[in-house]
């Protein structure tokens, strides 16, 4: 997906209507596509001395119990943390 | 459908973090419209429980929630206390 | 403006007081990488942002970060609350209770007050979200830290929620720094127009 470029137009008023395009049952892990990607792969025009993360694309959310549980209900963003051992001194590296 | 009071304040609290989550995902991807409708829809359901919670439990903001007599906004327990959370089962940590 | 919802982001239920770690945990309340120091930062810098996408991102995490705020607050206070003057004692936090006894003040975890040195915001749209993305991973070491030194699953799992989210919010900010990039990009590409005094 490609970054959509920012603007600094004011937006036109219109109606406020919910997008709403169907009534579907509550659409936790829905896959968009089965073989869906949830960021971007490919960044193009890159610049020196410039940061580029990749976009993140929506693919499937986890529940909401599932998700506050987690911290995030996008399971591509899921990292957890294992502590250190707290009874083993840490080993030495090479520097 | 008769929740208790702490498996109704955990779907809601729930509902309004997904929310949260898709509202910060939105900022960044407004033209992704699979979550706009996952936004609407989480909403719709959030609205839901919390006036379901109101009505059983008392207002959640003092802004817009109708509230009984006496002023039940500044009822114990605060969100700070022991008393006014659930418990949240989880993975073992 | 904001509205409070009577309701905290992640619920915080201590059953076992424990000064030791709150001692530690009230770094992320006052601390330079802390949630006021995140909150103050995003706050102040959106009114100088650019482009929609960012200014709603630094405004929706900086209101993020007080919620966040208040859990930090919330798990202090638990875990000072039920605890004795001896217990207070050995864990090295009767200097913070003689000047504040279980409240909650905005410290670092060695009692350093919280300072605006702690944040920055420069202006450039570029240097602020930079220093977002640094703060978030400020924040998250920080957490993982914390997580090391606790062993109550109660004080874990909220932690563990905190690091979350500032995972996530390292993406966002990585998200809305490329669309400044591109926004700033595309602007040089129009043609130099006539300045206002020239017309």
């Amino acid at each position: 997906m490609i970054s959509r470029r920012g603007s600094e137009k004011q937006l036109p008023e219109k109606e406020y209507m919910p997008y709403m395009p169907e009534m579907q049952p509550m659409p936790w892990r829905q896959g968009c596509l089965p073989n869906c990607i949830p960021q971007e792969t490919v960044l193009t025009n890159v610049k020196l001395a410039t940061a580029y993360v990749p976009f993140q694309k929506l693919c499937s959310t986890l529940s909401p119990v599932e998700g506050l549980i987690k911290g995030t209900i996008f399971p591509e963003l899921v990292s957890p943390y294992v502590g250190e051992n707290k009874k083993c001194r840490p080993a030495e590296y090479d520097e | 459908m008769n929740m208790s009071r702490d498996e109704l304040l955990k779907h809601l609290t729930a509902i309004d973090f997904m929310l949260v989550d898709l509202q910060l995902y939105l900022d960044t991807h407004p033209c992704d419209q699979d979550a706009l409708m996952r936004y609407n829809a989480a909403a719709m359901q959030s609205k839901m429980l919390k006036e379901q919670y109101e009505r059983l439990y008392g207002p959640l903001t003092s802004f817009r929630s109708p509230s009984c007599y006496p002023w039940q906004w500044i009822n114990n327990p605060w969100p700070w206390n022991y008393e006014f959370n659930f418990e949240l089962a989880g993975e073992e940590c | 403006m904001w509205v409070y919802e009577k309701k905290l982001e992640f619920p915080v239920k201590i059953k076992n007081p424990n000064p030791r770690m709150a001692k530690v945990i009230i770094t992320q309340y006052g601390g330079p990488d802390g949630e006021l120091a995140a909150s103050l930062r995003y706050l102040s810098q959106r009114f100088s942002m650019i482009t929609p996408e960012a200014k709603g991102i630094l405004n929706d995490i900086g209101t993020e970060e007080l919620a966040h705020l208040e859990m930090i607050g919330s798990m202090v206070h638990q875990l000072v609350k039920g605890a004795s003057i001896e217990e207070i004692k050995a864990a090295g936090l009767d200097a913070y209770y003689a000047d504040h006894d279980r409240a909650v003040y905005p410290v670092n975890a060695s009692g350093v007050p919280f300072t605006a040195a702690y944040i920055q915001s420069k202006g450039d749209p570029i240097t602020d979200l930079q220093e977002d993305m640094a703060a978030e991973q400020k924040a998250r070491s920080t957490y993982e830290y914390l997580i090391s030194l606790a062993d109550d699953p109660d004080v874990i799992q909220p932690l563990r929620f905190l690091r979350e989210r500032e995972v996530v919010h390292f993406q966002r900010f990585g998200e809305a720094l490329r669309i400044v990039q591109d926004y700033l990009d595309s602007k040089k590409v129009f043609p130099i127009k006539k300045p206002e005094c020239m017309k």
